[in-house]
């Protein structure tokens, strides 16, 4: 009966994973040909200027996504989850980035920066804000991507968050109310805590996705771009040593750090998580 | 809580894969039947037509043949040269796989290395040595002599460049020149006169200076980082070089060089261009055929791109200005390679013999595809756009063209030149610096090679 699943999972994830931690001790050039060098991969890894700066651009990645994009999809959870009129419209609209190709919105987004014709350049320029090259200037470009990013997945872990907040039970807020809470008091006291379990999913898989951010930078940011330096993450490096510079044991040897960091992230998380998650 | 964490260790290594599986395709999707010939067709063609028929038998080769190709722009062409072709080889299907320049050399590896590579494709000076010598593609020496075809009818620079350890690996397709091109429009605006095939670089900066508007909705001219369509032309006439004859060294750190590149950097600093920034988000062609640029530095394959374009018929080109009396211009060509692994090697030859031939070749010069290689044929491509002055192309390639400079592993110190050398045009750091240490990686990788 799980014998497709196996197989699927055996082609598809274990045998990969065998086969990058394998590549990673080998120099593995154009066309496969390949050479054993022992740790040399991980030694010149560890000395390579780019990577420690593309490792410093995803932590900035999850540092500027990670908690407004938790904030922005808490606050609409909680608004939608009201009796504001046309509800199930506004949960429609929020939550159609999710279910739009990452390809298509980098494009669009990326029309909407463009620093000659940008819509959003045309609007500024309504205020007398001179024309942002925003996806070329290094400054720029980052905080332009993680907006991106933002926008495209808050709809989705709304949703999320709103399916914890309608699984607390009403008896709680019908308990507070009668105690006189505001409706401020029974978000902070009530809503916040017992979502906790929902929170603590979309902390999760929102961190790892961050940290492996790629399609996003890939579409938006041109190839070896001025940007380039100042907005690639560990994932965007490592296709580019795999796919472009034909350098794929040494790519293997960043793959197989991101994820021992991204292991070891995921660990603390785990064991912090009694320090501040309800589980009714 | 067991379950959580396998969970989560999956998820952390998908990395790995997300980023391998994205990329294992190498096909487009976009595939282009071929068999639409209608026979009825057939009646109006020229029948005193003689085709390269390879001496043999043309119906007994059969079989489906994948083209792989990177500009799109020269579809049209291709279209109508395998309605042609089987009109000869009735049994061969041409499958196109059209790509675009950004992923086509990534999609190729991948492809040569997965062993799913298209029979036929595309190949260049920057990357014939790589994959020649990874064993991907046929030598063709043999079937060029059985076919008849002589090489000294195709640019001697070219057919050179893909001979690689004593093999043919293809036969030039086409050749491309740098000119510069202008908006008349903008010229007759500043009350300028129009530049002339004998004018020189402060010729070009004092246009410039005329053209570009304070408010900034014009530029006198685009400086962007481009090796082919820029610097690499003026390395050259300042008697720079890029990489030495053998091959061994690298030309960045020589003072030759950078003057060539300098002379660009200080139309940054004069504010005569869109910055670097700006011209890497939208290309200077682009900005040149909004309008928003004067003067450009455009290579003869965007042709189609030009006769497209709204501004059409207010623009023309001229040969690239001299520097201190000398011109350069990088003619860089480009063949069709055939894979190792072909099933159908007689077909794919049929298909390359084909292009190479003089049908072919003078219907990429009448659609103004490319300038096509073949002898002869390039003064067609010349005629048939008779309103633009593009003799200038080709004068350029007969008189002052040079090699474009390639190694073994081109593609990586490419990529250095992009590295420090845009951020020299973006006016971060100063070409001196920049160029030097430019030049210090470049030797290291071809000192490996």
């Amino acid at each position: 009966m799980i014998a497709p699943v196996t197989i699927g999972l055996g082609i598809f994830y274990f045998y990969p994973v065998l086969k990058v931690i394998l590549d990673s001790f080998y120099h593995v050039g154009a066309f496969n040909k390949r050479s054993w060098c022992g740790l040399e991969n991980y030694q010149k890894m560890l000395k390579d200027p780019v990577m420690w700066q593309s490792l410093g651009n995803t932590c900035k990645y999850v540092l500027l996504i990670v908690p407004a994009m938790i904030l922005i999809a808490l606050v609409l959870a909680s608004l939608l989850n009201s009796g504001i009129k046309g509800k199930s419209f506004f949960r429609v609209i929020y939550f159609i980035p999710a279910v739009t190709m990452g390809a298509a919105v980098a494009m669009v987004w990326s029309w909407m920066y463009n620093g000659n014709y940008g819509i959003i350049n045309a609007i500024l320029n309504l205020f007398g804000i001179p024309s942002q090259q925003f996806l070329s200037n290094p400054d720029l470009a980052l905080p332009a991507i993680s907006v991106v990013s933002i926008w495209s997945t808050a709809g989705y872990n709304m949703i999320i968050l709103l399916a914890g907040i309608q699984g607390i039970s009403r008896t709680y807020y019908e308990a507070a109310a009668i105690d006189g809470a505001s409706r401020f008091r029974q978000f902070f006291h009530v809503t916040l805590p017992l979502v906790t379990p929902s929170l603590f999913f979309v902390l999760i898989t929102s961190l790892i996705s961050t940290f492996q951010m790629f399609d996003t930078i890939y579409m938006m940011i041109s190839k070896s771009g001025l940007a380039m330096e100042a907005t690639q993450s560990m994932v965007v490096y490592f296709y580019r040593n795999a796919f472009e510079y034909s350098k794929k044991g040494y790519a293997s040897a960043l793959a197989v750090f991101l994820f021992v960091i991204i292991m070891i992230m995921t660990v603390i998380q785990m064991k912090g998580q009694s320090k501040w998650v309800n589980y009714e | 809580m067991n379950k959580k964490r396998l969970l989560a260790l999956c998820l952390g290594t998908a990395v790995a894969f997300s980023a391998i599986s994205g990329c294992g395709g190498t096909e487009d999707g976009t595939q282009t039947p071929s068999n639409e010939t209608d026979p009825k067709e057939e009646d109006n063609h020229s029948s005193g037509n003689t085709e390269q028929s390879n001496g043999e038998g043309t119906g007994s080769i059969s079989g489906e043949v994948r083209y792989a190709f990177w500009d799109t722009l020269q579809q049209p062409w291709l279209e109508e040269c395998i309605k042609e072709f089987n009109k000869i080889y009735p049994d061969v299907t041409i499958i196109l796989e059209p790509n675009v320049w950004d992923e086509y050399w990534t999609k190729l590896e991948a492809a040569a290395t997965g062993g799913t590579i298209a029979d036929v494709f595309w190949m260049n000076g920057p990357n014939i040595a790589k994959y020649a010598n990874g064993d991907i593609l046929l030598p063709i020496e043999d079937r060029i002599a059985a076919a008849g075809i002589d090489l000294e009818d195709y640019p001697k620079g070219t057919v050179d460049q893909f001979d690689i350890n004593g093999h043919q690996y293809a036969i030039p397709k086409d050749f491309g020149t740098i000119n510069v091109w202008y908006n008349k429009t903008l010229f007759d605006e500043a009350g300028i006169a129009y530049p002339t095939d004998d004018w020189t670089w402060e010729d070009m900066v004092s246009m410039a200076e005329k053209l570009t508007k304070p408010d900034g909705s014009v530029y006198g001219i685009a400086a962007p980082y481009d090796g082919q369509s820029g610097f690499y032309n003026t390395v050259f006439a300042c008697g720079g070089e890029i990489i030495s004859k053998d091959k061994k060294t690298s030309g960045y750190d020589k003072a030759e060089t950078q003057a060539g590149i300098q002379c660009w950097i200080d139309l940054q600093e004069a504010g005569l261009s869109p910055s670097q920034a700006s011209l890497e988000e939208t290309t200077a062609d682009a900005q040149f055929l909004s309008g928003k640029v004067a003067m450009a530095w455009i290579g003869s394959w965007l042709l189609p791109t030009i006769l497209e374009s709204d501004l059409k018929d207010q623009v023309d080109c001229v040969e690239v200005p001299s520097i201190n009396g000398q011109k350069g211009n990088t003619a860089h060509g480009l063949g069709n390679c055939i894979s190792k692994e072909t099933e159908n090697p007689d077909a794919a030859w049929a298909w390359v013999a084909f292009l190479a031939g003089e049908k072919a070749n003078i219907m990429s010069a009448e659609m103004g595809a490319a300038i096509p290689a073949l002898k002869g044929t390039a003064q067609k491509w010349v005629d048939a756009y008779p309103q633009y002055h593009l003799q200038s192309y080709v004068t350029a390639a007969e008189e002052y063209s040079y090699e474009y400079p390639a190694s073994v592993n081109t593609a990586e110190w490419n990529q250095y030149e992009a590295d420090h050398l845009k951020k020299v045009f973006a006016l971060e750091t100063d070409l001196k610096t920049a160029a030097d240490h430019l030049a210090t990686q470049m030797n290291e990788v071809l000192a490996n090679e």
